[in-house]
């Protein structure tokens, strides 16, 4: 169970002027070496969703690039989530229409997002609103379900306020945050 | 807002401009993604059917 405490945080290293990223050390178990972590916060696209951002994090290869294919064994997972969601905040005080996005299309990080949002309701609604959005597909007339040209469901993602009466077996496609007002 | 994590953040948006003053930090692209939500918005007129909705939830949620 992650417990979001923003008093206990990992101090950064680097910093992007314009907020996109940012990189500190995670101490791992087992006295292994530390690891250095990456937050991006990317602009999702100019002209069709406009203030709609994405947030991915792990460690970074010699590219500087995320890998999550690095296996980590964090010595404080909260204080890893807490560096992450002080982040965000950061970012959204400085970019306050935006709207911050975790992609939930893996299972594993789908659930980890969903109890870490349930466990923390009452910290995290001082800062933030948060949303959650499923994908949905029509169901036409004649019993079939609306289809793209290529005869594949046509999916439509929809967003709605967080349910916290949703359990891990119905987890979102995608988590969002916006910064509440005078936050 | 908590005055300790105020300062903290404001710690992290003096470092962004200090370090790009000292030309430490001087990338600000970010590395590319398969973002899921992207890939479902495929057209103008559905990434606008999004953003209503999205603009109307959070609108709703402030007002609570």
């Amino acid at each position: 169970m992650i417990r979001i405490n923003l008093d206990e945080t990992y101090a950064p290293i680097g910093v992007a002027e314009n907020l996109s990223f940012i990189t500190f050390d995670s101490p791992q178990r087992n006295g292994a070496a530390d690891v250095l972590l990456k937050i991006e916060i990317k602009h999702l696209e100019d002209q069709l969703l406009p203030n709609v951002y994405n947030l991915s994090f792990g460690p970074i290869d010699e590219d500087g690039e995320i890998n999550d294919s690095i296996r980590c064994h964090h010595e404080n997972v909260n204080k890893v989530f807490s560096t992450i969601i002080l982040f965000s905040l950061t970012f959204l005080q400085t970019h306050r229409h935006a709207t911050i996005g975790l992609d939930g299309s893996d299972d594993g990080r789908a659930y980890l997002y969903h109890r870490m949002f349930i466990t923390n309701r009452e910290y995290l609604c001082q800062f933030f609103i948060s949303l959650g959005v499923d994908w949905y597909v029509r169901l036409l007339r004649n019993g079939t379900v609306e289809a793209d040209t290529s005869g594949n469901p046509f999916f439509k993602p929809k967003p709605e306020p967080f349910d916290y009466n949703r359990s891990t077996r119905d987890l979102y496609r995608y988590y969002m945050s916006h910064l509440i007002p005078g936050a | 807002m908590k005055k300790s994590i105020q300062n903290k953040i404001e710690q992290i948006k003096q470092l962004a401009r200090t370090q790009h003053l000292a030309g430490k930090i001087v990338s600000a692209e970010v590395s590319g993604n398969e973002d899921s939500l992207l890939k479902a918005i495929r057209n103008k007129e559905e990434a606008s059917v999004f953003m209503a909705e999205l603009d109307a939830v959070i609108n709703v949620s402030k007002g609570k």
